[in-house]
C-alpha cells in the first residue's frame, strides 16, 4: 500500500499507524491487535465476519460506543477504546 | 418521500447488474449500499487476492464489464451510497439512514418492487474456542487478505470450499469432512 497515505490513530492511549482506505479493524489487525472487545464474562472477542453482521468487533470510536470497527474507516487522529458488552469503556 | 419503480438494496455485482437491466428497460431505480463505493465484498476497492492470477483476471474483467454497463444507464439510477436500510414497511417503503452528510438526504423511498441483493455469509458452526480473537469466517479472512492484511502467520483452514491459493499465509492444516477421493473431484 501507498506509504504516503499513512496516518496515526489512537488505540487505548497508544498510537498506531493506519492507511487511508483501511477500516479500523483492518488497521488494528495489521498492527497485530486481535482482541477488540470484552464480554461481561471477561472473554475477549475479535473480528469474525469482517462484514458487519456478527457485531463482535464493536469498540468505542471517538466516544461513540458499539461501533462496528470492520465497517468503519479509520480517520486521522481517531480515538478508539475497548468496551465491555454494555458499551462502557474498560479500565486499562 | 421518493417513489420509484424498483428499489435495490445492496450494490454488489448482483445489485449493480439488476439496476443496469431495470434501467435499460425504462424503470426508475434506486440503488442503496452501505459502503462508500459500489462493488460490495466481491468487487471491493482492491480487487482480487492474488495479483495476476487467473481468478484475478476473471474478476477484473467481470468488474470492468459490469461497471461499464452500469455507467451507460447511471443517469437513470438514483444512487444512495453510505446508506443503511433500517426497516422495510409493508414490503414497499424502505427506511434509510445516511451515514455521511454528503449522501443524498432522502430517508424514505417507496418502490413498486424491491430486490434484496445483500450478499451471502457463511453458516457459522460453533465449536469450542470459536469465539477467540484470531478465529475468522472464511469471508472475513478473504476480505482482509484482499486488503493486503494477513492477520497471522500460520493458519488452519477448516473446509474445502476455500482453495489453498486464497490464503497466502502458511496453512499448516486443512481439515475436511469430505473423503479425499471425493475432494479432488469437487475442486
Amino acid at each position: 500500500m501507498d506509504s504516503e497515505n499513512k496516518f496515526e490513530i489512537e488505540v487505548n492511549g497508544k498510537i498506531i499507524l493506519a492507511h487511508s482506505g483501511q477500516t479500523i479493524a483492518e488497521a488494528l489487525l495489521a498492527n497485530g491487535l486481535r482482541g477488540l472487545r470484552m464480554t461481561r464474562k471477561q472473554s475477549p472477542r475479535g473480528v469474525y465476519c469482517g462484514m458487519g453482521i456478527c457485531y463482535e468487533c464493536r469498540m468505542i470510536v471517538n466516544g461513540i460506543p458499539n461501533v462496528r470497527t470492520c465497517m468503519t474507516l479509520a480517520t486521522p487522529g481517531c480515538k478508539i477504546t475497548t468496551q465491555d458488552d454494555s458499551g462502557i469503556m474498560l479500565e486499562k | 418521500m421518493k417513489v420509484v419503480d424498483l428499489v435495490i438494496i445492496g450494490g454488489g455485482p448482483a445489485g449493480i447488474t439488476a439496476a443496469t437491466e431495470a434501467a435499460r428497460m425504462g424503470a426508475s431505480v434506486a440503488l442503496i449500499d452501505e459502503n462508500e463505493n459500489l462493488g460490495g465484498k466481491v468487487f471491493g476497492p482492491t480487487g482480487s487476492v492474488i495479483k495476476g492470477s487467473a481468478s484475478d483476471k476473471i474478476e477484473k474483467n467481470l468488474r470492468r464489464q459490469i461497471l461499464k454497463d452500469f455507467d451507460r444507464v447511471k443517469n437513470k439510477i438514483s444512487l444512495y451510497l453510505n446508506t443503511e436500510v433500517w426497516d422495510i414497511v409493508d414490503q414497499r417503503l424502505v427506511l434509510l439512514y445516511s451515514k455521511s452528510g454528503s449522501a443524498q438526504q432522502v430517508n424514505r423511498i417507496k418502490g413498486d418492487k424491491l430486490i434484496i441483493s445483500v450478499g451471502a455469509f457463511e453458516k457459522a458452526i460453533p465449536f469450542p474456542g470459536w469465539t477467540l480473537p484470531g478465529v475468522f469466517s472464511v469471508g472475513g479472512l478473504n476480505t482482509l487478505v484482499k486488503k493486503g492484511i494477513l492477520p497471522g502467520k500460520r493458519f488452519l483452514l477448516a473446509g474445502s470450499g476455500l482453495k489453498r491459493e486464497f490464503c497466502p499465509g502458511n496453512v499448516f492444516c486443512l481439515p475436511e469432512a469430505v473423503p479425499c477421493s471425493l475432494y479432488w473431484q469437487i475442486i
